[in-house]
């Protein structure tokens, strides 16, 4: 992708606070989905009702919102050091 | 920073939707809601009156809900699976129309999601599905599955739309927009490094949503095939969907981008070519699917198992046959000699075979749900039959018009063509085609830069 967007004067600290409200929203949407789905082994391991089949359906669904997790901080946090760097006058290598 | 006028920029007709109001939408808006109310209402009578105001009965405990729910969660992968796609094999066409693709996903996805909680008769108990869920049964699979692949979906449609709020952000006087704007643009600058990040991301996500976009539609066929009713118990069910699915989703996204073309003067980004090269691959659904559908009946015709034969005669020549071949005819037999020719393969030839293809594949859930439940396995459950009921009609247009409406209003808020996208295109399409071109065309390597355009030139 291309194209500089030229340098903007800083923004309010509630729009930060608001972005970071966003990553925190989000965390927490996709935290809850984990702790369901471990909740849900849990309970097919203590009612002995196919455990198997909560172990299976687990290994894909944990990683895939573990994953979801990752990257949205790493666009977060990434996005924010970019700026930072560029204000200070460096780019990331 | 000064407020940059967006009248004067290259892709203005992209952004003129969303600041400009004219009289065309509201009045679309006015006629979708009134659809959307309708549906609501339709709903609050079955809420409080119960499932007895549908059509639904005993043995047909499935109706227009499930279908609608199969067919929404086909439709949805129209988008991110397309837009992956294309995305991973650097197919240059895609840039115009991943975004109209991935918003047809995030939508439809919940949409298809809500038919399920309106199918039930008891929502009050929607609570016990966190508390008291069980693993054991394919409905909770289908839970974690499309809810995982919403939240994929959204985050793979967000990512790739940085640059282009940013670039809202920078033209937006002030007020709610502004601020909304400036709270996702997530501090974007368009820096290198931050260009490094939103690539790597937007990579990793275009590898993770394939095999998720595939497990859900698989996982939907579960909730068919792991039962033992007859014509739903076949392990090629999962393929079979995923093929229908993308199947719906490429025929909905050609008939979005019509709309969008048409009422947006989208003239210049979505050209025949991209119309042209999506009917290509919607030929080539047309053949995977009759290929399926071939072999789904003729194996159960040749097993020839009398449960399962009810049902294949009751698709085949009774009650259910006008619906089998209307839905032979549409997915297959109009699509088919469309796509098939350059002459006809046009935005009108692939607006029409879309059209037949949409209603064609909701005829297809349609076929596969109803006909099953009517004719159960179980002989001492009587033959049943199913006729909706104009609740679920209306909750059905409802279900169509807040589609429609959910798209519009995010046709107001953001650019439904990815300008980031398109500029990158403008700029460096050329150079990293002809980069690729020299990389593995024989002869090519040995040109200095420029020439592999200029000998192609010299060879035409």
């Amino acid at each position: 992708m291309s194209g500089q967007i030229p340098a903007r004067e800083p923004e309010s600290p509630w729009i930060h606070r608001a972005q970071l409200g966003l990553l925190f929203g989000f965390s927490m949407f996709a935290g809850t989905i984990i702790l369901w789905v471990a909740r849900l082994i849990y309970v097919s391991w203590v009612l002995q009702d196919v455990f198997s089949a909560s172990i299976g359906i687990a290994l894909v669904a944990v990683p895939v919102f573990l994953f979801l997790l990752t990257i949205f901080n790493y666009v977060f946090w990434g996005l924010q050091k970019g700026r930072e760097d560029s204000h200070e006058g460096k780019e990331a290598p | 920073m000064a407020k940059i006028d967006w009248r004067t920029e290259d892709d203005a007709v992209l952004l003129a939707p969303i600041f400009e109001t004219g009289k065309g939408f509201y009045i679309t808006v006015a006629v979708l809601g009134a659809f959307v109310i309708w549906g609501i209402v339709s709903y609050l009578i079955q809420y409080t009156s119960g499932l007895g105001v549908t059509g639904m009965n005993f043995p047909v405990s499935w109706g227009f809900y499930i279908v609608n729910f199969v067919f929404f969660i086909g439709i949805s992968h129209a988008g991110t699976l397309i837009s992956a796609i294309l995305r991973l094999s650097q197919a240059e066409w895609r840039r115009p129309i991943t975004r109209v693709a991935e918003v047809i996903t995030v939508m439809v996805l919940g949409i298809g999601g809500m038919n399920i909680l309106i199918d039930l008769g008891r929502p009050d108990r929607i609570p016990n599905l966190f508390f008291h869920g069980r693993y054991q049964s394919p409905l909770l699979w289908d839970a974690t599955s499309i809810t995982a692949y919403l939240t994929a979906s959204t985050v793979y449609l967000f990512i790739p739309m940085i640059p282009d709020i940013a670039l809202l952000r920078d033209r937006c006087a002030g007020g709610w927009r502004k601020a909304l704007y400036q709270v996702l643009a997530l501090g974007w600058e368009g820096t290198e490094a931050q260009y490094r990040v939103l690539n790597r991301a937007i990579a990793m996500m275009a590898v993770l949503v394939v095999p998720v976009a595939v497990s859900v539609h698989t996982v939907v066929s579960f909730v068919f095939s792991m039962t033992v009713q007859p014509m739903w118990h076949s392990t090629i069910f999962g393929p079979y969907f995923v093929v229908g699915a993308i199947f719906s989703g490429t025929a909905m996204l050609l008939l979005v981008m019509a709309i969008l073309r048409k009422a947006m003067h989208l003239e210049d980004y979505l050209q025949p070519i991209h119309f042209s090269y999506l009917g290509l691959l919607m030929l080539v659904m047309v053949l995977l699917w009759g290929y399926f559908t071939f072999a789904e009946y003729l194996t159960t015709y040749y097993g020839n198992e009398p449960d399962e034969m009810r049902v294949f005669y009751a698709k085949f020549g009774g009650k259910y046959a006008p619906y089998f071949w209307a839905m032979v005819v549409l997915n297959f037999l109009i699509p088919l000699p469309i796509l098939a020719f350059n002459r006809t393969r046009t935005i009108a030839g692939t607006v029409i075979a879309s059209i037949a293809i949409v209603i064609g594949m909701w005829l297809e859930r349609f076929i596969i749900i109803i006909p099953t439940l009517a004719n159960p396995r179980l002989h001492q459950y009587p033959q049943g039959s199913y006729l909706p009921s104009i609740i679920e009609v209306g909750i059905m247009v409802g279900c169509i018009a807040l589609f429609a409406l959910l798209y519009v209003l995010f046709s107001k808020l953001f650019p439904v063509v990815s300008i980031e996208e398109v500029r990158e295109g403008r700029e460096k399409t050329v150079e990293i085609v002809e980069e690729r071109l020299r990389r593995y065309t024989p002869g090519l390597g040995r040109l200095p830069s420029g020439g592999a355009s200029s000998l192609a030139g010299e060879k035409r």
